[in-house]
């Protein structure tokens, strides 16, 4: 149950900052770091009533699909493909988080790991 | 150590060199400052005052994001603000990794080297500026760590 949860703050946070960012023109740094701010904080204030997996884990998920969302909309258009970049982060990231603890940079390395396969498969069905 | 240095000095001057059309020296300085500064800080807050990873490094890219704001027209707090979110992400090593204080000044120096060496690519796709500040956080890792 707490996996799925951490599954759609993945997809959420990957959308929310793209919307943010492209349809609100807010930028790049403040459409990813503002809601995850907020969402981090909010989690903080609510940390006694939480599972300890989803206050640990969720912050970092929604940080890191947040960067997914950076993307541009004139590079990436779709927002069920942004949608799907954010589930692809949190399946990586539940399996390579313990390697990589502590690292700066893994969780952007870990958004362009599945940024690229997404925007593949844009090309592909835009070919068809 | 010094030789390696020197050998490093010559290489990026002559990659400066190689690419002076495409540089503005000190438009990338302001660049390379700003990440260097994003960095330590968010190290600061992020394991000095405890405010985790995620609260830190957003908490300063927030603040870097802001600059655009105070100065409208200026490319250069643009590129200052995306220099200092970079930064932060090299700050979200923790003291686990870097239990020394100058191995994040080391890894954030590289990162900016990178990031001034890699400008103008792979703008606008997801995830740029987080592999910038990780190759940075790897190199270190490498050069001094797993000897």
């Amino acid at each position: 149950m707490i996996e799925v949860s951490l599954y759609i703050v993945g997809l959420s946070a990957a959308v929310i900052a793209f919307i943010l960012n492209n349809n609100f023109k807010l930028g790049i740094v403040i459409g990813s770091a503002l809601p995850s701010l907020i969402f981090a904080l909010i989690l903080k204030a609510f940390d006694s009533y939480l599972p300890d997996l989803f206050t640990t884990e969720a912050p970092v998920i929604f940080y890191g699909a947040a960067f997914i969302g950076m993307a541009s909309n004139k590079i990436l258009s779709s927002y069920s493909l942004i949608a799907v970049g954010g589930l692809l982060f949190t399946f990586i990231y539940l399996f390579t988080a313990s390697y990589f603890e502590g690292f700066g940079g893994a969780l952007g390395t870990t958004a362009a790991l599945c940024f690229l396969p997404v925007y593949s498969l844009q090309i592909i069905l835009s070919k068809r | 150590m010094v030789m390696f240095l020197v050998i490093l000095g010559l290489l990026l001057y002559s990659y400066t060199y190689l690419l002076r059309e495409k540089f503005n020296t000190k438009g990338n300085l302001l660049e390379f400052l700003a990440l260097v500064i994003g960095s330590l800080l968010t190290f600061y807050l992020n394991n000095y005052l405890g405010w985790g990873a995620v609260i830190a490094s957003a908490a300063v890219g927030l603040a870097g994001g802001v600059l655009p704001y105070v100065k409208p027209n200026s490319q250069a707090m643009k590129s200052a603000a995306l220099a200092i979110y970079c930064g932060s992400f090299v700050g979200m090593a923790s003291t686990f990794l870097f239990d020394e204080i100058h191995y994040i000044f080391i890894a954030s120096v590289i990162s900016g080297l990178f990031y001034i060496y890699t400008r103008g690519l792979f703008i606008g796709y997801g995830g740029k500026l987080g592999s910038v500040a990780f190759s940075g956080v790897l190199a270190t890792v490498l050069l001094f760590m797993l000897r």
